[in-house]
């Protein structure tokens, strides 16, 4: 099963969004809606705050499999990786850097191939003083709630936010 | 522009209501956030949240309540959590936060709670 539509790169268009994934949620398993519209939600909103342009338009596909794939496409400027590293190219694959560090967080961005950024979270001390992180809040509530999550930028064209649930 | 919160105060503790907010949201929390802390002066102690009418929290309003708690036991008050629904309880469980907030089922109960 397959689900597609397209939404305005607005964050007032959340609630049409859950209205959406309500009628998508009934054709599915294993995901309640809450968890469904969390992961899209959070999803939705990195792609409006990284969109290039307010004008454009974000896509979001569902497709039910053994699991469930959610891709959320935006036209927008890609990622930025660490200066010291320089051009995005294969000798780039397998470098790993910290997003975010702390005493109880490391969200970790991998090169993954040429084009595509694979995030991962380590959490020391799980249900202590928990803080949401001002800075990749979204990346971080996503990791939590499903089991992979990818950015794939094609030059020129979309960027794709792949998760896995 | 309308208050989107309400704060009524009660014997021992204030509370704070949602005026038809179903979802605490991107689109809302910073708004929500600024008129929680506009409400509560620092007299106030123990606060209640009436979390009874919202259905969907989403990264940047638990990151609200967090920064209420926060706030709140800077001043060695306490921040309790009311009325939380079966769809936010999961999501507070999918982010690792509910043995960070303090709960209960009612408001009747804050005041068992904080005596």
């Amino acid at each position: 099963m397959l689900f597609i539509r397209s939404f305005s790169s607005k964050l007032a268009q959340t609630e049409l969004l859950a209205k959406w994934l309500e009628e998508v949620s009934v054709a599915l398993e294993n995901i309640p809606y809450h968890r469904l519209r969390f992961v899209v939600h959070e999803a939705f909103v990195n792609a409006c705050k990284y969109s290039a342009t307010p004008e454009s338009n974000i896509v979001v596909m569902i497709r039910q499999l053994d699991h469930l794939e959610i891709t959320v496409a935006d036209p927008g400027k890609g990622f930025s990786l660490p200066e010291d590293l320089g051009s995005f190219d294969k000798a780039a694959i397998g470098f790993r850097w910290n997003l975010v560090q702390d005493r109880e967080t490391r969200l970790i961005a991998e090169v993954s191939d040429a084009n595509t950024l694979h995030f991962s979270l380590e959490i020391e001390k799980a249900n202590q003083e928990a803080d949401l992180k001002e800075n990749h809040r979204g990346l971080i509530s996503i990791l939590k709630a499903a089991q992979d999550l990818h950015y794939h930028f094609v030059p020129n064209s979309f960027n794709y936010l792949h998760i896995t649930c | 522009m309308t208050q989107l919160v309400k704060i009524q105060n009660e014997a021992g503790y204030s509370s704070i209501h949602f005026d038809g907010i179903k979802s605490l949201d991107v689109n809302n929390a910073q708004r929500v956030k600024a008129e929680i802390k506009g409400l509560i002066d620092s007299n106030i102690q123990n606060l209640a949240i009436d979390l009874s009418q919202v259905h969907f929290i989403d990264s940047t309003g638990f990151g609200t309540l967090i920064s209420i708690l926060k706030e709140m036991k800077a001043r060695n008050g306490r921040l309790i959590l009311c009325g939380i629904s079966n769809e936010v309880r999961e999501l507070m469980d999918l982010m690792q936060l509910l043995n960070v907030f303090e709960t209960c089922s009612s408001l009747q109960e804050v005041a068992h709670l904080i005596k």
